[in-house]
Formats: structure tokens, sequence, C-alpha cells
């Protein structure tokens, strides 16, 4: 017993001191806040050491960290033997070390970017106050200083960031046009494309509504409270527990010449009077209109009347409504934001996985809705900013993740990237090289690019000829490769989207002037939204459900909304217009 | 290993350092169980605490936490500013409130029950089975919820089972989930559904050291089980009783976030907003602002500092100890 | 021990042993055990329901044929089985760590007549209230070099403020002074206390805690997530648990996996359950095991001197 006490007490002394020693060993480092500072300061003098041209080859190999958002690491064999990655490294000179997340990924980015331990490239959202204090805080590194003291280091990016467009990017963001933070990842989609429009399921198209798709707002309803009746529920919005108000505003209130949804800025629940590009031009709220009450009051119609689940608001959307859209008792659905591609992935996921010998015709792709003969105008510029990517300042060798970047932007670069089942890597590997690729990455649904770096230039993932074409050029016209190498099946469902939609799409997408792009809210907008989603949210939700009674309460919800700014907001958004329109519209 | 304890008598006589000498030699092993824990402390909860000044300044990362400028008071006067705020922070009270009540009463209960329970297979069937759910997430068990509140749809469901047997007794069927006032019922019974059980083990591992001599004098003295049960059992474990209430009121002010963002939607905002789903909301749209969130947490940490001191200064005055 | 022979005036239920008050006790607890264990049960079904059966819905009250195909799909995925290893390892250290310096400070600090003891029990209560926040934590993991580091996962937590407080309350409850001195006169010195008194007499206590703070450390995910994110092979369980719960991207492979195993494309809900079956079930199978030290009376030896 005593041996026994000894052994433990021995035991308990010998961990006692390792933790002593863990503990002392590092406790004077915590003790020095003042830290932070250094890797801002010292690296002010890096891009200095850019300027000390060397060929490439006698380049020592560095290790660049590269981030983004919403990838996974878990296969490591597939990650070790990634052919393209070895590609990249080879041409560029490198090690490349991919770092990713999804949850609490922005906040780790954030904490080590203010900590100096951010990856040597990493991307964030485009909000220009968050930028701005970044550039003030000395936290990221001026691309545009290096690239232009090397052009023929970074041909291509020398053209990008010297084009007029980038400028005026820069110019927005920094105040300065030739001070370049970041590398801006433009959105255009290849094909037309917009939300609001509902797929149905046939078989009770057929049976309730002769099979007829509902081609006006007043037909949709008839079908919906039809298949209500029928014993099915009408029509399930894309609407994250109804806090996502677009795809009912695109369906039902845009036709109707209003907008419920929560004003954001033009064009999202605003309506433009006036003509776009004048000095007419002004968006009105209207969330909280007349009209918005009427098409609130049909919302609510076809709740009670079984056109829309009892469960909406409550039930999530991917996996209750749209596991019931597969057990054929849903007659509408919207499927997505409007990408032909995701027709074909809703097909998959929610019909075919259920009925393995579904055929493409049992979904009808459906029209854009018309009241009075009019459709509804969705108003876009086609392009916008999806996100940037910095280098942070704690980055010992931009120059070499300039390399990097020069390289993806290269033709050579996006044909790896997004081609490269025709490039010359394929040939080389054999005819299996995709399904290795696809094994790798686990994307069997549908895509052929390569999950990193996909987004760095095009934010919708698309191939950019930069070599041949101005920066926004290449980049608003971006060349979608997908089809191209897609099953027959998959082909089809593509297909058959895009021709259903291209038949009304360009009654639909108003174009509006390039200078929208450059329209910056003030931060305080930022607050005011936000108190509007909160009022919009609940009010919208219990108008819907009955709790509230649309008459009578109609009054309460615009007084929330005058109470909550959305005069000023208005104000807001008609003065950051014409701010645009006057410096970019000429 | 074998010196005798100190003869008080001596004491008196001996030097401060003598005394000292002596005072480590009896005591020398309690103050080396104290240090692994004591220097844990230091760097890993005391280490980064100077961040708490984020909340009274504009944060700069290249001026560091130290080197920022003060702003004084202005992220709270942002945050009383803002009605949905208030209505969080009631929610946040009450639902919690009324947590704390119900679930330390009826975790309580069902320890009692579970000591009482002689059927010795039955009760260790029973506490397995009790535990299950606290290993549940909430997505899964609020998923679950949802699916026995149900309301039945047009498209021939008949409803979750709750609704169903409603209906079997001839009841009109109730849209749980988009009734503001069943809401906070809804969150109390399904947390302690989740939660009693899993709470009783601390209970009953309090109630395994009273001494059964205890028991046997009672049952010398005729007293039925109740009785036994209030006059030994409950006051032995009265302390672990206080202690994890007061546990659980340091908490007071921040919700389980878990619970209510899986459970809650846009028609139960009114009586189901708490606080911590608030920030997690304006933190969504508005980008992530270390100050502010810094700021709320301050705010709750103190409030809640100061109900359990109240609370801790009560219970003193019973003569049970309290956690300081 | 022995029964008594009870006294006449009781009931014929009584001396029978069983009366209604034991059955309001038994239907109580049985209808309650019933209620928690339900929710575990329909994951059970539902991750075991073959596809044709749980597209239907329904209470999931008993198998309508087993198809584990769920669960192939899950062990087929590297990272699952791996994640399982870390956790495993990461538990019984952080556990291990933990409940020792936490409950040898604690019996410490509940001596209050000792000098000092007051004080450093105060220190360690305000921790309770305050915590610095993400960004001075990351500096000083960063200056510990434990950013991207195994450890992060097992240190940090390992003075555990809540079960010192229970653990030292209980020690200044059960252990008396009176039991101590006694101790003291018999030659046993504080080392000798420690760990030939209060030690035996507080295992029910230990173990109760052990459990608490295993299953919070099996289920913690959050210091990898913010101070090591990128690392595949450091991923705990929970982690991995987590993503298949909020993250499409992992439940995207799992799925696309499936069906290059020639599977249907699962439903991301059985699918979950799965999972959540997968996670409980290490704790569940070690649960009864420990089940005993906190629920028999261990001391009675020990108190009864």
């Amino acid at each position: 017993m005593k041996k026994y006490t000894t052994l433990l007490c021995l035991l308990l002394a010998l961990v006692m001191v390792m933790a002593c020693f863990t503990g002392c060993a590092k406790q004077p480092a915590q003790s020095d806040p003042a830290g932070t500072t250094e890797p801002a300061q010292t690296t002010d003098t890096a891009p200095e050491d850019s300027s000390t041209a060397e060929p490439a080859e006698t380049r020592e190999t560095v290790n660049i960290r590269f981030a983004q958002f919403g990838n996974n690491l878990d296969d490591l064999d597939g990650y070790a033997n990634d052919p393209i990655k070895a590609a990249i490294e080879q041409a560029v000179g490198v090690t490349l070390e991919y770092d990713t997340g999804t949850d609490g990924f922005d906040d780790r980015m954030q904490t080590e970017l203010f900590t100096g331990s951010a990856p040597d490239l990493f991307p964030t959202w485009g909000e220009s106050d968050k930028i701005a204090s970044w550039v003030q805080d000395g936290l990221v590194t001026n691309l545009g200083e290096i690239i232009n003291a090397e052009p023929d280091r970074y041909p291509t990016l020398y053209k990008m960031m010297n084009s007029e467009e980038w400028k005026a990017y820069n110019k927005l963001y920094t105040g300065d046009e030739t001070a370049s933070y970041a590398i801006y990842s433009v959105a255009a989609f290849a094909d037309p494309s917009f939300g609001g429009v509902p797929v149905y399921n046939q078989a009770i198209l057929d049976e309730v509504n002769e099979g007829k798709v509902p081609a006006t707002v007043d037909e949709f309803l008839t079908y919906c409270e039809a298949a209500g009746s029928a014993g099915y529920v009408g029509w399930w919005p894309r609407n994250d527990k109804l806090t996502n108000w677009n795809e009912i505003d695109a369906t039902l209130a845009l036709p109707q010449g209003t907008s419920i949804t929560v004003p954001r800025g033009a064009g999202t629940g605003t309506i433009l009077s006036g003509e776009a590009g004048t000095d007419s031009e002004y968006w009105t709220v209207s969330a909280v209109s007349e009209q918005s009450k009427a098409v609130v009051k049909q919302l609510a119609e076809l709740y009670k009347n079984g056109g829309l689940d009892a469960n909406i608001g409550v039930k999530g959307d991917f996996d209750d409504a749209y596991a019931d859209f597969g057990n054929g008792t849903l007659g509408a659905v919207n499927f997505g934001f409007g990408y032909p591609g995701q027709f074909r992935d809703f097909f998959k996921s929610a019909w075919l996985a259920v009925h393995p010998d579904a055929s493409i015709d049992d979904l009808a792709v459906g029209q854009a809705l018309t009241s009075n003969g009019s459709y509804g105008k969705t108003y876009s510029t086609g392009t916008w900013i999806n996100s940037h990517y910095f280098i942070p300042t704690s980055c010992a060798y931009p120059d070499r993740v300039l390399d990097l970047v020069e390289f993806l932007a290269s033709n050579q670069g996006q044909d790896l990237l997004h081609n490269c089942v025709d490039g010359a890597f394929n040939t080389s590997v054999g005819s299996d090289y995709w399904s290795a690729i696809d094994g790798a990455y686990g994307y069997g649904d549908g895509r052929c690019k390569y999950v990193w770096f996909s987004y760095m230039f095009s934010g919708v993932e698309y191939y950019c000829d930069f070599e041949n074409q101005s920066w926004w050029d290449a980049v608003s016209h971006p060349v979608d490769f997908s089809n191209s190498w897609a099953t027959e099946e998959d082909a089809a469902l593509v297909s058959k989207a895009k021709d259903t939609i291209s038949g009304f799409v360009n009654e639909v997408v108003q174009p509006l002037p390039a200078y929208y792009n450059m329209v910056a809210l003030p931060a305080e907008a930022t607050d005011i939204i936000n108190k509007l989603a909160t009022i919009t949210n609940e009010y919208l939700t219990q108008f819907i459900g009955g709790q509230l009674d649309i008459d009578a309460s109609w009054s309460d919800y615009a007084a929330a909304y005058e109470a909550a700014g959305a005069a000023e907001l208005e104000t807001m958004i008609n003065d950051a217009v014409a701010t645009a329109r006057t410096t970019y519209g000429g | 290993m074998h010196n005798p304890p100190d003869a008080s008598g001596v004491r008196s006589q001996r030097t401060w350092l003598q005394k000292l000498l002596a005072f480590l030699k009896r005591y020398w092993f309690l103050y080396l169980l104290v240090l692994p824990g004591f220097v844990f402390m230091i760097v890993f909860n005391y280490g980064p605490m100077y961040g708490i000044q984020l909340a009274f300044k504009d944060y700069h990362a290249n001026l560091g936490i130290w080197g920022s400028p003060w702003v004084g008071l202005e992220h709270f006067r942002e945050m009383i500013a803002d009605a949905n705020f208030w209505r969080a922070a009631k929610n946040t009270l009450i639902i919690n409130g009324y947590n704390i009540v119900f679930k330390t009463t009826f975790t309580i209960f069902l320890a009692l029950m579970l000591n009482e329970l002689r059927l010795k297979k039955v009760k260790s069937c029973v506490q397995t089975a009790a535990y299950l759910p606290y290993f549940l997430s909430w997505v899964i068990f609020a998923g679950l919820v949802q699916v026995f509140l149900e309301y039945p749809s047009s498209s021939g469901s008949s409803g979750g089972v709750i609704n169903q047997v409603i209906t079997f007794f001839g009841g009109e069927p109730i849209n749980f989930l988009t009734r503001p006032d069943l809401f906070r019922a809804i969150v109390v019974i399904s947390n302690i559904i989740k939660n009693a059980g899993y709470g009783t083990i601390v209970y009953l591992a309090s109630m395994s050291t009273i001494n059964p001599a205890l028991y046997e004098a009672a049952k010398m003295d005729g007293s039925n089980r109740l009785q036994m049960m209030l006059h030994i059992t409950i006051p032995a474990i009265l302390p672990t009783i206080v202690i994890l209430l007061i546990l659980d009121l340091s908490s007071l002010f921040s919700a389980n976030f878990d619970q209510i963002y899986n459970l809650y939607n846009n028609y139960v905002l009114s009586t189901g907003d708490v606080l911590s789903t608030y920030i997690y909301r304006i933190s969504l749209g508005g980008g992530t602002s270390f100050e502010l969130s810094t700021a709320i947490n301050l705010v709750l940490q103190v409030l809640g500092l100061i109900v359990v001191l109240i609370t801790n200064k009560f219970v003193s005055k019973l003569d049970i100890m309290g956690i300081f | 021990m022995k029964k008594k022979p009870a006294p006449l005036r009781r009931s014929m239920f009584m001396r029978l042993g069983f009366n209604f008050y034991d059955v309001a006790v038994t239907i109580f607890c049985v209808a309650f055990g019933l209620l928690c264990f339900y929710p575990l049960w329909y994951c059970l079904v539902a991750s075991v329901m073959p596809y044709e059966e749980y597209v239907k819905g329904g209470l999931m009250l008993w198998f309508k044929g087993i198809d584990l195909q769920y669960y192939i799909q899950i062990f087929s995925t590297k990272v699952y089985t791996n994640s399982l290893l870390v956790s495993a390892v990461k538990t019984v250290l952080a556990t291990a760590l933990s409940v020792l310096v936490t409950s040898a400070m604690a019996y410490a600090v509940s001596k209050v007549h000792i000098r000092g003891m007051k004080l450093i029990n105060a220190l360690v209560v305000f921790n309770l209230f305050f915590a610095g926040g993400l960004i001075p934590q990351y500096m000083l993991y960063k200056s510990l070099h434990l950013t991207g580091n195994f450890w992060v996962m097992v240190l940090p937590g390992t003075l555990n403020i809540s079960y010192f407080i229970i653990m030292r309350n209980y020690f200044s409850f059960s252990v008396s002074r009176e039991l101590e001195d006694a101790a003291m006169i018999d030659g046993c010195n504080e080392v000798g206390i420690f760990f030939r008194i209060v030690m035996p007499l507080s295992r029910g206590m230990i173990a109760a805690v052990t459990l608490f703070i295993a299953v919070i450390n099996w289920n913690d995910y959050y210091n990898y997530m913010m101070f090591i994110g990128n690392k595949t092979k450091l991923q705990p369980f929970a982690w991995v648990l987590h993503r298949m719960l909020t993250d499409k991207s992992l439940m995207n492979q799992v799925r696309n996996g499936a069906a290059s195993l020639g599977f249907t494309l699962p439903p991301p809900m059985a699918l979950r359950m799965a999972t959540i079956i997968c996670a409980t079930l290490p704790i569940v199978i070690i649960y009864p095991f420990i089940q005993p030290y906190f629920t028999k009376g261990m001391t009675l030896g020990a108190v009864k001197e």
C-alpha cells in the first residue's frame, strides 16, 4: 500500500513539474501584447525585397499558404497526389499549402490577420469599409507597387492592374487609383440567369392544371390553390425559414411592379422610377407600399388555402421541403438562384435520388410570371464584385506569391484550373484523369473546375482569358466549359433550363449602366438594413401565418420602417447612385 | 513521513522564521497541489484577460490592443440604443429564469426518484436512457422536436405525433412552433428532456456519500421513506444543489445559443429572440465587430457576477458554502 | 446489509417490500426513461431504415428492415476513422490532466483555514465570469507555439472552473476535519491523508467529474476550429460531426462517395442520424463501466470508521 502511495506521489509530482515547465517557459511570452504591432511595421520593407530581380530559376522554393472558403482537405492522399497542384508548384517554383474552412473560417482569417499569422493569400467578401480599415492599419500589401515595379515579371497582372476599370475599383476602395491592395474577383454569368423561376412537378400540373405551366401571376395563384385543395402543397419558395424574401419577391412581387424584400441597395427591395443612367433615375423603397400590401395578402391567402405549406418558416428548405418535393407532394418549388446548373443539381439531388427511373420530363421549368401582360424587372449590371484576395503584410515574400497569381492569371494557368481535360496535362495522364481529380475533391455534381483558386478572378468559377482580352472584358465574359465535358444527361438538364429561361430572360433582366458597380453605401446604411431586415422578417412572417391582420397592422409595419430609417436609407441609396454616376458615369 | 502534528503550546516561543518553516513543513504538500492549477490559471485564464479593454477601445490591429485609442462608453451606447437588444435581454432573462427554475427542480426531483427506485436493474436502465438525449446535438434534437410538433399540412400528412394525439381525442391541431405564447414552454420542456437526466449524475454522486447509518437510524425511529428523503437526503445534497444553482445563475444572461437558434423562427421572435441569437444576427449582417461583441459580453458577465454575488451572500447566511 | 424486520404498524404491501410509493416512483422513472430513450432510438432506427421506408416518414418505432449503407459510407470515409483516433487520444490526455490538476487544486483550496487559499479561490472563481476574447487568446497561443499544434486541444482547458467549484465544496463538506485529525493522530501527514483517505473517499465524485470532463473534451471542437483549422490529421471527431451537420461540403463528399459505391444518393438527414449514432456510441459503450462508481455507495467503509 505504501509503495503504491509513493508511486502515485511520484507520478503526480512528475506531472506537476512538467506542467510547471510548460507554464514557466511560456509565461513570459504572453506578457508582450505590444508584439501585435511588429508584423505590421516590419513588413513595410517587404516590397523592397522584390525589386531585386532575379531569374525565376534561381529563386528559392518557398511555401505559400493559400486559403479559400468552403473546401475541404479531408482526402490527404488525393491532396498529396494532386496533379494540378504539382503542376502549379513546378511552374512557379513554390510549394503550396491549402487552408480552408466553413464554420468559423472568417473569424479565424480575421484573427490570424490581426495577429500577423494570416495565410499568404486569402479571400474576404467585399465590404469596402473593412478593406479601407485593413489598408489604414497596414495589414495588407500594396500589390500595385510591386507589380508596377516589375512589369516584365508580371505581364498579365501589369496589364490587368493598369486597365481603367481596375483603377476605378482602386479608387473606390482606397481613394488612390494606383494603390491596389487586392486581387478583385468579379462575378458574371456566362449564361443569362436570374432567380424567381419555379420548377413544377409535371404530374401535379397534369392533374390540376391540364399540364399547363402557369404564365401569369393569376394562373400561378390559381394553380397553387388548386394543388392545395387536391391534397398537395402548392408552392415552396426557397426562403431559409422565411428570412430570405428574394425568391418570393422575384416570383410574385416583381411582376406586379413592387418589391417586398428588404431594401439593400439599387435594384434590391427598391423600385426604379425615371430612366436609368440619367438624372431622372430614382430608387424608391417599396417594402411597405400599398402594392406590397396586396402581394402579402396574396401570400397570406395562399398560406390559408394550402397553396403554401403550413410549416413554411419552421421547416428548413433543403432537408424537409425538398424531400417533400421528392415525395411528390409539392406542386412547385424555387430551386436556386437561377443558374441553369442549379436546375441540374436540383433534379439530381431532390428528384432523381428518390426516383431512380426518373425522366427529364417529370419536372417542368417554369416561366417568369407576367401581370397585366408585363414581366417583372430584375435590374442588374450583369457583373458584381464577389470577393477580394489579399497578401498580408506579414508575408515575407509577396513577390513570390504574386508569381503564383501571375501564373494562374495566364492562359496556361487558367487552362490548368478550368479546362485541363483538353490541356496538355491530360494527354500524359490518360483518360482516367478526371475521375482521379473527381475522387480527390469529391465534387461529382457536375463541376469540372479545380476547386482551389477557382474563385480568384471570376466569382462564378469560369475561365477568363486575360492574355487576349482586357481585364473587364475577360471577367465580364467568362467562358463556361462545364457542358463540353458533361455527361449527356447533365448537358440535357442544363440546356432544358437554359432554353426555357432564354425565352424571356431579355424581357426580365434590365441592364443597368456599369457605374452601378461603383455604388458604395456608407457604413451607417448597413445598420439600417439590418434593422429593416429584422422588421420585415417579423412582420411579413406573421402577416402570412395569420398571427397579424394585414389591414389592421400594415400601418404599424410602415411606421416601424420609418422609425428604423427607411427614408434615410432611400436617400443614401440615391445619393450613392448619383455620386457613382457623376464620378464614373462618363 | 512521520512528523507528529504541531503541539500548539510550543508555538508561541518560536521566531517567525521557525513558524514559517514549521508551517511549510506541515502544509507544503497542499501548496504543491495548488501549484499546477495555479500556473495553468495564470497562463491560460489571466493571460488573455487584458483583451477586455477592447470593450472601451477602437481596435486597430497595427496598434495592438494596448495601443488602440480609447473611446469610452461608445460601444455600450451603441448597444443600448437598439430596441431589439432590450427585447432580447428580456427574453433571455425570462427563458433562462424558467430554465433554471424548472430544470433545477425537475433534475433534483428526478435524482431523488432515481435514488428511491428499488429495482436495481430498472434503475440502471432508466439512468442510462435518461443520459442519452444529452449526447444528441441541438441540430438533431431540435429537428426531432419539429418532427413531433409538426402541423398537419394540406398534402395529407397528419402532422407530428403530438397533433395526432390531439386530433385523436377530438381536439383542434395546434401549430406549436408558430405560437409565440408557446415557444418558451417548448424551449424549457425540450431542455428538460435533453439535459435533466444528465444533470442527475452530480446529485446521485453526492447522494452516494450519505452515510447509510443515518437511514438505518431513521428507520429505527419509524420514519417512512418520504420522511427520510425530506430529512436526510435533501439536506445532505443541499450544498450541491446550491452550488449548481449558483453556477447556473452565472450564465443567467448568456443563453444556450444552439437550442434557441435551432428551434426559433420569425413567428416567435417576440418571445424567443435571446441575446445570443440577437448578437449572431447582427454580426452576420454588419461584419464582425470585436469591440461591440466584447462590450456586450462584458455587460453580460458583470451582470452574471452581480447576480451570483447576491445569491452567494444570501447562501452564506444559510451557513452553506457558496462559491467564494 | 441485512434487512431489519418491518415494524408491525406497517401495511401488508410494505411487508411485501413494495408499496404504492414504489410503484409511483417506478412508473415515473420508467416513463421519463422512455421519453429520453426515444430520440436516440429514432436516430438509430432512421439510420438503418431502408431508403424506401425512410422517405415515408413516420415515428420510427421499430425497424422495417435493416440497411447499414450509411455506416458503410461513413466508415469508408477516411476522415472519420482518423478523427476518432485523434478524439480518443485528446480526450484521454486532456481529461486525465484536467481531473488531476483540478481535483488536486480543489482539495487544497477547500482548506480555507490555510493562509492564501481564500485568495487563490477568489482568483479562480473570478475566471468564471471574465474571458479575454479571441485576439489575445490567439496571440498567447501563438507565442506558446500552440497554434496549429495538437496540444492546443489539450492544455488550455486544463483548469475547469465549474468543476473546481463543485469539487472544492464537495471536499469541504464530505471530508470532515475530524476524520483528518483522526488520521493525523494515527501518524498520517497531508500526503497520506490526500492519497489514503480523501481520494478513496471521493471516488464517486471523481468518477462523475471525470465523465463530465471527458464528455466536454469529446464534444469540443472550438480550439481546433480557431487555432488549428486546416490540419486534416488533427481533426477531432466532434469537428467532423459538426461539419456533417452544418457544412454541405463534407455532406456532399460522403454522399458522392456513396454514389460511387453504388448506393442511391442518401438523404442528408438519415446520414446525419447515422453520424450521431457513431458519435454517441463510444460514450454509450464506456458509460456502464463508469456508472457503478457514482451510483453505489462507494464510501461505506471509509465513513463508518
